[in-house]
């Protein structure tokens, strides 16, 4: 357990200075002349002079890579330039929001996505099989923005049953403010629930064609001992790893989501941050959630070696 | 037949199928046979001959769909297994009849321990406690010889070696004190010392707890020191049925005493060992006659057109060929 | 070696091996894999055929190349014209080009500049096609070049190239692309190069670890031991049967770059209007989701299906494959 702790401590340690020199590389290497993209049309001279000043834009390259490795490493982010404020103070007012929402997206996959899977998986070739596999493979074929668009238009303009889009203003009440995240959460957890259901269906069905589940029927258990206590444990492992991966997406999937329902979190920022081609927020901005993605994922990894007896007591760990 | 007690198990006319897209496959046609009251009897023939799907057959163990026992009966202590209702199987399984299975690396489930899986048996079917159930694990796993039972009962599958998993299997499958012990293969995938050791093992416990053996094996070196009855199985039907020493130094089918010619032997000198040319057929598309006879040295013209009946040879040997009777005379002439 | 045969052997869609010895059936397969090449993608188009979902997915994707090629002819109007910047219309004419629902005139209606929405659709088709082409031609000239290194060679040159790998890896899709296109600007050229550049860790991973198991096989061995060089025991050995997660993964890769094109355009960073793909399409629409909803209908279902179609493509293509993984992810 231990030795793969380390070892993952290990890789993420390399996989975070790798995305600090690549953000800094990315942020040293942007074409074209930034300050007179930036400042306002017919600035002078001198204005522009000092913009660049500001931005190291007037040292070489390699120099300028030095400066933002450094900054990077102090945590100094810099500064928007549409916002005017250091790129921190945006990420700590909008990240909380962007938590909340993705708490409750998480929620949504793991109950249904698994739910989905593994009712599929016992009942193969049923109704509810077909139906799930079927809804599985559409969802995952959508763009998710859309998927947010559609949602607005048949429960909260036809049918009313949700608010269209924002956070809850501040003083709703508990159920008042769990409205406005049911369909933000549900649209960022559409793509991932669909994935994980098809994945715990497949895992479900190689798990229950393993020789230890004839052993556990041979042992006089019944059907659903044998497959919610032996098949279900070895059947989560590999949803568990996937979830932790899943958590990109799930971020990825909140910079279009929080857009379509105008929510006040870092994805929403992150959209406008590329509309307005504000370079140092946008680097600023993935590479923070780029950071907090490979945290995510060591912490799931390290659980599932809770899981896996074969992994928490140190044989060699399937982590390619 | 070696008739040492009551009948204990009988199959009759067992006959299970499976379902597929290239046809019906007959893994299982038409087999009977019966085990008294602590007798062993050995199931022997090459891969996908039966053997295991007779097995299953007998635990109720054959997945639907594709598989479906078509015909036959099943009889264990009086009552016919297959028209037991899942409740009342669940409770033979385990519990009066125990099975352990070819690979014991993965028969065990990876993540529970190794205690846990031997008790779950007895809590199940017994409905001793939690601590009870713990007790009777651990004098289980020192029954199966396996030093240290206090602490290995806290291990995983995955920290022990083949050998003490397949004694753990063989504890899990009579922790609840079964009469008969189906073995399929049950040390097919271990190390030869260990192998022998598996066996050794089987056999003591026979006799310590009157257990009847069911043991499936496509090894006649392993049969020998264990079995007392032989059931020879090819594509799907029994060929030759008889006690051992029968089947070992005069058998009546020409398949099963190929099989025999292809064991080595420390007590008999020959140059190279019989085999057995050919293939088995395929159980969809069986050949007309006798399904040996495309490989049976033998093998004559009525063998090809009419299929031989499993037919008593002499008192008490069974041998499905035309020519059981006059087998020998046969034998030696190639042996020569 | 296993002679044990579990009941599932005789299970539809597993090699029909029944009555072979282990053994034997093992040389057999070995030798196809060696040798009857043909014979062993001969089995795999016959699985193919026979997966009603695969094919529909197949033939989706053949008539949408089709139209991708042949959108001049099939397009009824040109995509780009638009009544309101035409001299000649009179401001009637104006005003009632714009946002009509489908008629004969127009199938699929006119968008917010009265353009023929049929038309867009059909060169957006263009788009899609060259995204998913191009895009996953990069990674896998990459994936393949860097994960066929690290899985042959291994050493201290595996190490670094999957610590790479696991760099590119931690990067989400989404943030990647935005990252990305950030520094190079926005355009067609560069979502290929975004999508392309992100897609190859995962490909030099799958390629990786296919190399490593095939590699330790005996015939791979038996090559090196009659001294085949290393180029030739990689393309002859073990290419062919390393290559199978690869065709799946590009096949679902094709998919998942048309999508891509999809949120990049909603992120203005893709195709750049007035030239229509359906990602620009289905963006421009998206504000009059609460008017005419059926405008963001047409190039959202556009999207899905052909999405889709890869999907059961890929599903199908990894099934017929390796029978043993039916109904995996």
């Amino acid at each position: 357990m231990l030795v793969f702790v380390l070892r993952r401590l290990y890789q993420t340690l390399i996989v975070v200075l790798g995305v600090v020199v690549l953000i800094s590389f990315l942020l040293a290497i942007i074409p074209g002349d930034v300050a007179r993209m930036r400042a306002p049309k017919g600035s002078s001279e001198e204005v522009l002079e000092n913009i660049r000043k500001k931005f190291y834009l007037d040292k070489p390259f390699f120099t300028r890579l030095g400066i933002y490795l450094r900054n990077i490493l102090k945590l100094d982010l810099g500064e928007s330039f549409t916002y005017k404020r250091s790129v921190w103070s945006i990420i700590k007012e909008s990240l909380p929001w962007s938590v909340k929402l993705a708490l409750v997206a998480e929620v949504i996959i793991i109950i249904f996505g698994i739910l989905a899977g593994v009712i599929s998986a016992v009942s193969r070739y049923s109704f509810w099989d077909v139906l799930v596999t079927i809804s599985t493979s559409v969802l995952v074929a959508m763009p998710i923005y859309w998927i947010g668009r559609l949602m607005q238009l048949f429960f909260a303009q036809w049918l009313g049953w949700f608010p269209n889009s924002g956070a809850p203003p501040p003083g709703t009440g508990f159920w008042g403010g769990l409205s406005y995240y049911i369909m933000p959460a549900t649209a960022l957890a559409a793509v991932s629930t669909a994935y994980v259901a098809r994945l715990a269906r497949s895992s479900m069905l190689e798990v229950m064609r393993q020789d230890y589940i004839q052993t556990a029927r041979a042992k006089g258990l019944s059907n659903r001992r044998v497959t919610y206590k032996h098949a279900l444990r070895n059947g989560l492992i590999p949803v568990v790893t996937y979830l932790g991966i899943d958590f990109g997406v799930l971020i990825g999937a909140a910079v279009l989501t929080e857009m379509i329902f105008n929510w006040p979190g870092v994805g929403h920022k992150l959209y406008f941050a590329v509309i307005q081609r504000d370079h140092t927020m946008v680097l600023g901005l993935v590479f923070v959630l780029v950071i907090i993605v490979v945290f995510i994922n060591l912490l799931v990894d390290i659980s599932y070696a809770f899981l896996d007896p074969r992994i928490r007591l140190g044989e060699s760990p399937e982590v390619t | 037949m070696a008739n040492k007690g009551e009948t204990l198990l009988e199959v009759k006319g067992l006959k299970t199928y499976f379902h597929t897209q290239e046809g019906v496959v007959k893994a299982v046609d038409g087999v009977s046979f019966s085990i008294a009251r602590g007798e062993a009897l050995a199931v022997v023939g090459e891969s996908g001959c039966g053997k295991t799907v007779t097995a299953l057959s007998v635990m109720n163990l054959i997945p639907d769909p594709p598989g479906r026992i078509e015909e036959g009966e099943i009889i264990f202590e009086g009552r016919n297994l297959l028209e037991m209702n899942d409740r009342e199987i669940r409770q033979v399984r385990g519990n009066h009849i125990g099975m352990i299975f070819q690979d014991p690396m993965t028969s065990l489930n990876p993540v529970f321990t190794i205690g846990s899986q031997i008790s779950e048996a007895v809590r199940v079917h017994l409905g001793l406690s939690r601590g009870d159930a713990r007790q009777r694990a651990i004098e289980l796993l020192r029954m199966v010889e396996i030093p240290q039972a206090e602490r290995r009962y806290k291990m995983y599958p995955h920290e022990f070696s083949g050998g003490m998993r397949q004694r753990a299997m063989i504890a899990m499958a009579l922790s609840c004190e079964p009469k008969l012990l189906i073995a399929d293969e049950p040390s097919t995938a271990l190390d030869v010392t260990i192998q022998a050791q598996i066996m050794e093992l089987i056999g003591r416990l026979r006799e310590e707890i009157g257990l009847a053996v069911m043991l499936i094996t496509h090894d006649l070196g392993v049969v020998a020191g264990v079995a007392e009855t032989v059931l020879v199985m090819y594509a799907g039907k029994v060929v030759e049925y008889a006690d051992i020493d029968r089947v070992y130094y005069n058998s009546r089918h020409p398949y099963a005493w190929s099989l025999m010619r292809s064991v080595p032997r420390l007590d008999e000198k020959k140059d190279r060992l019989l085999t057995i040319g050919g293939s088995p057929p395929s159980l969809i598309n069986l050949p007309p006659g006798c399904s040996f006879s495309p490989r049976c040295p033998f093998a004559e013209e009525v063998c090809r057109r009419e299929e031989p009946p499993l037919r008593e040879a002499e008192p008490g040997h069974l041998s499905a060929c035309h020519f059981a009777a006059d087998f020998e005379q046969h034998g030696q002439g190639v042996k020569a | 070696m296993s002679d044990h045969r579990e009941p599932e052997d005789f299970l539809p869609g597993k090699e029909p091996d029944l009555g072979m010895e282990v053994e034997e059936f093992e040389l057999a397969l070995e030798k196809q894999r060696v040798h009857g090449r043909t014979a062993l993608w001969a089995d795999v188009w016959y699985r193919l055929r026979h997966n009603k979902m695969a094919m529909v997915g197949m033939v989706i994707i053949i008539l949408l190349v089709l139209v991708a090629i042949f959108a001049p002819l099939l397009a009824p109007q040109d995509p780009l014209y638009s009544p309101l910047y035409d001299q000649n219309a009179t401001p009637q004419e104006k005003a009632e080009s714009v946002k009509q629902p489908p008629s004969w005139k127009h199938w699929l209606g006119t968008d917010d500049l009265g353009r023929d929405i049929l038309s867009r659709l059909i060169y957006g088709s263009r788009v899609s096609v060259e995204v998913g082409i191009v895009a996953v031609l990069i990674s896998l000239v990459i994936g393949l070049f860097f994960g066929a290194l690290a899985g042959y060679f291994g050493g201290w040159g595996d190490s670094v190239i999957m610590r790479s790998a696991d760099i590119f890896f931690a990067f989400p899709t989404v943030l990647g692309a935005i990252a990305i296109m950030t520094v190079l600007g926005p355009g067609l050229i560069n979502v290929f190069i975004a999508i392309g550049v992100l897609g190859w860790a995962t490909i030099a991973r799958i390629f990786r670890s296919s190399i490593l198991s095939v590699k330790e096989n005996e015939y791979v061995e038996a090559a090196r031991a009659m001294g085949a060089s290393n180029t030739r025991i990689i393309w002859k050995h073990i290419m062919p049967n390393a290559i199978q997660p690869i065709i799946v993964y590009a096949t679902m890769g094709v998919g998942g770059a048309i999508l891509a094109e999809a949120w990049l355009a909603f992120l203005g960073l893709g195709q750049q209007l007035p030239t229509p793909s359906w990602g620009n399409m289905l963006t421009q629409y998206l504000p009059f989701y609460t008017t005419d909803p059926w405008m963001m209908f047409i190039p959202g279902v556009a999207i899905v299906v052909s999405v889709l179609a890869f999907i059961l493509l890929g599903d199908g293509l990894r099934d017929a494959l390796d029978p043993r993984l039916k109904g995996s992810v």
